[in-house]
């Protein structure tokens, strides 16, 4: 009797986990049909495509490449017409290459790049980089990467493979400073570096503490923490921010952990705006270690995407104001899509709005105080922004 | 102890086995009901029928995904057609949409629509050459050397000379903002309205106090051969006893244009261009009979703005010793194009051949130097001063 139950519990759940297995490789299928686009019909006006390449085929008096490189071209071209600098169709090595970044594994020079008008241009350079100790600014347009040409609409991705390379190896630059006559050739060494996101220290003869956050990775929401910690144990009476030169970088957990020590709730520290129009809230994080401080927070036009969402809250929400220059303006939401040949695309999905609603990308931000910060006062060594920011906190306004 | 172990080993085998077995097993009978579709071709021909599901691919994702709604299908197909052409890596071979392509292809009528400035590239910058008389950028106080650092919202920097062109012209009656630098003052931000621009192909005058007649041609336009002819027939008139003639910023235009303008100054069956092709066919243009100043004493003014046709003309006299060339090095540009206008009126130039000098001088890329070197610096143009000029003149009357 023991027997022939010992068998039966056996073979039913044998049964059963055969059938669990069968269903979940059925399911995987039905997943995987689902999930992959439709296409939309194949537009009227295509056959002007191959129209063209017909013209093209007979005549042309250089070397056709070949049709694989031909058709990425078509890719690149249909994504331009869509007229928005962060759709990017990126070629396989790039494509490869860019899962190993935000890791803080980056061998290169430390640069934050973006495409503005089809050009690229500097976001930011990462506080003590090699690029940072070389003068690089943000603003400066790179006109050549080694001996190569930018080309217009270089994406970041592609001019961020060139400069990466073994640490301590050499990678010159030709950048335009607008405003200067002429451009300027720069040499710049690799370096591997991990470097802190977060500075902390009280302002000399003041009782105000100053943190600085270069950009946001996964340590540093922990960093402005234990800043915060510190200057607390300090008795500082208020808080200088400085967002100026912070790229962005992981999101959104970093900035809303920080917006959340600052606010009094669980605000919403931005939406994310969809093309049916709807909203996700991203809400603030429960640490409230700051809601009594005052706060002042410094941007510029180095300041962009996860950076200006902080700021735009702390402002939104009466918690900051802001000093300094307009924001950069960078406020989308690109969604990585693998391609079957090993390219993707970054395709723009969302834009993102401050808590007051107010569209970050392209518009950026508006300084409450704009203090410019000139080339003068940079040779000088002085820093008019955060003084103004000190003599605020001190007169109130 | 080892019995067991085996007995084990074998159950977890077979059940492996029997769960892979049910998990793959399910995958196939599923993808008998529910197969994805397969992704299409577009009517590609057979050796792109390989690559062109990736492009669909990417074109279902940027529907699915893309954040602005609606999108504009026959924009999208454009702009591949203009990523599938810059991919040729040759950037005389061109798309135009029928929109942008009737804009552009009155360049070569005489007339358009735009903001009257000639412009040119400085080291990646938009420079401008000099306003027009009476134009738009004229009366708005456009001064030469000015940079134009943008165009309503788009930075030029690095760009194709024509396609910042294309920026700046538009319909007439619509307006235009333009970010100016001017040195040692802060930028500018000017908005213009655009106007019909008229440019005569062909100047002609006398030069004050000398007998030495000065012809410019602008473009090599459908109807610069009648206008060349009727300026020299003029000029004739007065007994010229030299002849400037200033092919300087002209960009090029119709190659057999380019012929009929060598014509006025070479000899009846001088090759004016040898004209090669990919497959080892060469043809030769020869100059026409009744040239109107294939005798006078004459210079030749270039610079890096004179291109293509202006390089036939150039290359054609100075393999002759037809005249004295004064000036810079010309552009290298020694392509031929066949414009085809599509069925939707949009336009596709292709670069077909190559053309060299009579002497079978490679100029792309190469260009055209001068037999007298004479620069014209920005200070010259600031000043309205044009050592070019004077040099011809000075050669002609036989001065140092």
């Amino acid at each position: 009797m023991r027997t022939i139950l010992r068998v039966l519990v056996i073979l039913l759940l044998t049964g059963l986990i055969v059938f669990v297995a069968f269903f979940a490789g059925f399911g995987l299928n039905y997943y995987q049909v689902r999930t992959q686009p439709t296409l939309s019909d194949i537009p009227k006006t295509f056959p002007l495509f191959w129209e063209v390449w017909g013209k093209i085929q007979g005549d042309f008096y250089g070397d056709v490449p070949n049709r694989q490189t031909l058709t990425r071209g078509a890719i690149r071209g249909m994504l331009q017409g869509l007229n928005d600098p962060h759709t990017i169709y990126i070629e396989p090595e790039p494509a490869r290459n860019e899962q190993t970044t935000l890791q803080g594994e980056t061998g290169d020079i430390g640069l934050n790049l973006d495409i503005k008008g089809g050009v690229l241009t500097i976001v930011a350079p990462i506080p003590g980089s090699p690029a940072d100790k070389a003068g690089l600014r943000a603003g400066d347009i790179v006109l050549k990467i080694g001996e190569k040409e930018v080309a217009l609409h270089t994406t970041p991705q592609e001019a961020a493979a060139l400069l990466r390379g073994p640490v301590g190896s050499k990678v010159s630059m030709q950048v335009r400073r607008i405003g200067e006559p002429k451009p300027m050739d720069l040499e710049l060494v690799r370096e591997k570096y991990a470097l802190p996101t977060v500075e902390a220290k009280v302002l000399p003869n003041t009782s105000y503490g100053y943190i600085k956050i270069t950009m946001e990775t996964t340590e540093t929401a922990n960093e402005f923490n234990r800043a915060l910690d510190t200057l607390k144990n300090q008795r500082v009476t208020g808080i200088v921010l400085d967002l100026r030169n912070n790229p962005g970088g992981l999101f959104p957990d970093p900035v809303l952990d920080i917006a959340g020590q600052f606010l009094k709730n669980n605000d919403v520290v931005l939406y994310e705006k969809y093309r049916d129009g709807t909203e996700k809230e991203y809400k603030a994080g429960s640490r409230r270690g700051a809601t009594d401080l005052k706060v002042v927070v410094l941007v510029n036009n180095g300041t962009a995407s996860a950076a200006e969402i902080l700021a735009g809250a702390l402002k939104d929400y009466g918690r900051g104001i802001l000093i300094g220059e307009p924001t950069y303006g960078k406020g989308s939401v690109q969604s990585i899509r693998r391609l079957s040949d090993g390219s993707a695309l970054h395709i723009t999905t969302a834009t993102w709005l401050t808590p007051k609603k107010k569209q970050i990308e392209g518009a950026g931000l508006q300084p409450d105080i704009a203090v410019p910060l000139t080339n003068e006062s940079i040779q000088k060594g002085i820093d008019p922004q955060l003084n103004r920011a000190i003599e605020y906190l001190n007169k109130g306004a | 102890m080892i019995r067991a172990l085996v007995r084990i080993l074998f159950v977890a085998v077979i059940a492996t086995v029997f769960v892979a077995g049910a998990f793959g097993g399910g995958f196939v009978v599923s993808r008998q009901f529910f197969a994805p579709a397969p992704l299409p071709d577009g009517g590609a021909p057979a050796d792109w029928k390989p690559y062109m599901p990736v492009y669909w691919e990417a074109w279902n994702y940027v529907h699915q995904d893309f954040y602005k709604t609606p999108i504009d299908d026959s924009q999208l197909v454009n702009s591949s057609i203009d990523g599938m052409v810059n991919a040729l890596g040759d950037p005389n071979t061109r798309f135009v949409d029928a929109k942008t392509s009737a804009i552009t292809s009155s360049d070569l009528s005489g007339s358009f629509e735009g903001i009257g400035a000639t412009v040119e590239m400085k080291e990646g910058r938009l420079t401008v050459v000099s306003p027009i008389k009476g134009t738009p950028a004229d009366k708005a106080g456009i001064l030469p050397g000015d940079i134009i650092l943008q165009v309503d919202d788009t930075v030029i920097q690095n760009m194709d000379v024509m396609q910042a062109i294309r920026l700046i012209r538009g319909p007439r009656g619509t307006e235009v903002k333009l970010v100016i630098q001017r040195a040692k003052q802060p930028n500018l931000t000017l908005t213009l309205k655009r106007e019909t621009i008229r440019v005569p192909f062909v100047e002609a005058r006398m030069i004050e106090g000398t007998t030495i007649a000065y012809l410019r041609l602008n473009d090599f336009g459908a109807t610069a051969p009648d206008e060349m002819r009727a300026a020299l027939q003029e000029l004739n008139a007065q007994k010229p006893t030299g002849l400037i003639f200033d092919l300087r910023r002209n960009p090029g235009g119709y190659l057999n244009v380019s012929v009929e303008v060598a014509s006025q100054f070479l000899k009846q069956g001088q090759t004016v261009l040898i004209e090669k092709f990919k497959d080892g066919r060469k043809q030769e243009f020869k100059a026409a009979r009744g040239g109107l100043a294939a005798e006078i004493p004459m210079v030749l003014l270039v610079d890096k703005g004179s291109a293509s046709a202006s390089e036939i003309v150039a290359g054609a006299i100075k393999d002759y010793k037809r005249a004295t060339i004064i000036g810079t090095v010309t552009f290298g540009k020694g392509s031929v194009q066949n414009v085809h206008t599509l069925s939707d009126k949009s336009e596709l130039r292709v670069t077909i051949a190559r053309f060299f000098s009579p002497l079978d001088h490679e100029i792309h890329h190469v260009g055209i130097t001068p037999d007298i070197e004479v620069t014209l610096s920005d200070d010259d143009i600031a000043a309205k001063r044009d050592p070019q000029l004077d040099k011809a003149i000075a050669v002609l009357t036989g001065k140092k």
